[in-house]
């Protein structure tokens, strides 16, 4: 078997068995509780930690594909070496607040229009709301190992096989539509966006697949810089737990959590989530253009 | 560092066993508390759930050390290819893996009991994380001891050390002012302190603290790890 072949081998047995949980528990827990697990209110605790569980399974099929396909445990990419790549740590950690900063002035400027911004936003109080800002943040390690493992998973084993077999541009978009993708029967329970929109679930499907492909840059650029998925990692748990509606939840108004309240899902995440995120994705992908050249260029 | 982290693993798996299981009964006692009787089990028990697993590695995490303390293995290891760094880097690691993996069965358990319950307001969580932040600020303090004297005088300085804050803290009651714990109720006290804004600072910063300084013992211990395997037995 020719090298290219084995590593799209690898690649299709790891999509598979990533997959397959999801595909699997998704329904069975839907039929369970009679309604979608996302969407009901007595299916919260269950699938919030089904949520959880099912994002360890692409660093499961990791290690199962490996086993599989004996591989062994080389390029890992699990070093942890901060020593001249702090900046990226850094920047892992807080690239999320600053997302929220330009997603709250999206907010402010396409919802609350004609409002002041200390009324949006009071300052009285703003010690009180930076420490639980700040605390917020902390408490994201709770969900660290979630985080790893998805990015174990997609950052950590399938972006390297598929910069191997294409180009980094195509391997940036395709392993972000896989990675949206895999997202699909969660989205289809109504996660993330719910199920109250136009186009249910095709438009929520391709969003989450857009919204990965922007990530997948930034979080591909922190991993190859870094030979590790572990910044990856922390910014996924700070994303997951410090989001935009968090940030205005602990600095708006009442009014203003009122009015962030009755968006629509898909509405807020096309108009304050993408934006912020198109931007570090786009930056991202250029950065890892022009990395991709240097090292050429060196060689 | 991935053989020394088996290494690691398979020597403290039996402590690690019994943690994660004593979270596990922690929880399960819980939540039977709730089911018999839903007004005295409150989240009390879940809140010491949370909390046991980190006093308990901090009880056994000499375990960590007690298989290397032989100046023929440090001077193997430091033989290797992960020299002497190595050797102390993957304590830490391990630290911080077993820690990340206390909290996060930690939140399992949290979940199901909140999902028995029903009530958000009784979530382990905050306690949770300020621990995990607390414990690792005391790993980082005992740690240089610990490759400096060996474990077993290393858990006697960080005993006489423990010793040394509560007679302060004795001293304190008896000869200080304690008008703030006589007067009215403890649980108001500790509520109007856990809602001061200092005490939200307070409560932000130990993360960063708590990182940073397990950062800094981390270096410390890589002095301490030279001069201490020169004492340790042939």
């Amino acid at each position: 078997m020719s090298n290219k072949s084995l590593i799209i081998r690898r690649i299709v047995i790891f999509c598979v068995l990533a997959f397959l949980p999801l595909i699997i528990v998704t329904p069975l827990l839907n039929m369970y509780y009679g309604e979608l697990i996302f969407v009901s209110e007595k299916a919260a605790a269950g699938s919030y930690v089904f949520g959880l569980l099912g994002m360890m399974s692409p660093a499961a099929a990791n290690l199962l594909t490996r086993l599989i396909t004996k591989e062994g445990m080389k390029n890992s990419f699990l070093a942890l070496d901060l020593k001249g790549k702090g900046r990226y740590y850094t920047a892992a950690i807080l690239t999320v607040p600053a997302e929220g900063l330009l997603g709250i002035i999206l907010f402010c400027v396409f919802f609350m229009n004609g409002m002041s911004l200390t009324v949006i936003f009071p300052a009285e109080g703003l010690a009180d709301k930076s420490a639980t800002l700040l605390f917020q943040i902390s408490y994201s390690v709770v969900v660290f190992f979630p985080a790893f493992g998805e990015e174990f998973g997609w950052r950590g084993y399938l972006m390297p096989k598929l910069c191997e077999v294409m180009s980094k541009p195509a391997a940036v978009v395709v392993g972000g539509v896989i990675w949206g993708l895999w997202h699909a029967p969660l989205t289809i329970s109504g996660h993330n966006f719910g199920v109250d929109y136009p186009l249910y679930p095709w438009l929520g499907i391709l969003l989450m697949c857009i919204i990965c492909v922007a990530e997948n840059a930034f979080l591909t650029l922190l991993t190859e810089s870094t030979g590790s998925v572990f910044p990856a990692s922390f910014y996924h748990m700070v994303n997951n737990n410090c989001a935009i509606p968090t940030i205005i939840g602990i600095f708006g108004s009442e009014a203003a959590i009122a009015v962030a309240d009755n968006i629509p899902s898909i509405q807020a995440a096309l108009m304050i989530l993408f934006i912020p995120l198109a931007i570090v994705g786009t930056v991202s992908f250029v950065l890892l253009m022009r990395k991709g050249r240097v090292r050429e260029n060196s060689i | 560092m991935r053989g020394l982290m088996y290494k690691q693993l398979m020597t403290f798996r039996v402590p690690a066993v019994i943690i994660i299981f004593f979270q596990f009964f922690l929880t399960a006692i819980a939540i039977s508390l709730y089911v018999d009787d839903p007004i005295r089990g409150d989240g009390s028990m879940m809140t010491a759930a949370m909390i046991a697993p980190f006093i308990l590695f901090s009880i056994t995490n000499s375990e960590l050390f007690r298989y290397d303390e032989r100046e023929k293995w440090c001077c193997f290891a430091a033989s290797t290819p992960q020299t002497s760094r190595g050797q102390v880097q993957v304590k830490y690691y391990f630290t911080l893996a077993a820690h990340s993996v206390m909290l996060f069965v930690g939140m399992l358990c949290d979940t199901a009991f909140i999902a028995v319950v029903g009530n958000t307001t009784v979530s382990g969580m905050t306690v949770g994380v300020l621990f995990y932040c607390i414990s690792l600020i005391m790993n980082a303090l005992e740690y240089p001891f610990y490759f400096r004297f060996g474990s077993e005088h290393g858990a006697q300085v960080k005993g006489a050390s423990i010793w040394t804050v509560i007679l302060l803290i004795m001293i304190y009651l008896l000869f200080g002012d304690i008008s703030f714990l006589l007067d009215g109720n403890l649980s108001d006290f500790f509520a109007s302190l856990f809602s001061s804004t200092a005490m939200r600072w307070n409560m932000a910063l130990l993360m960063p603290t708590a990182l940073v300084l397990f950062y800094l013992s981390y270096l410390i211990s890589l002095r301490m790890y030279r001069k201490g395997m020169e004492s340790y037995e042939q």
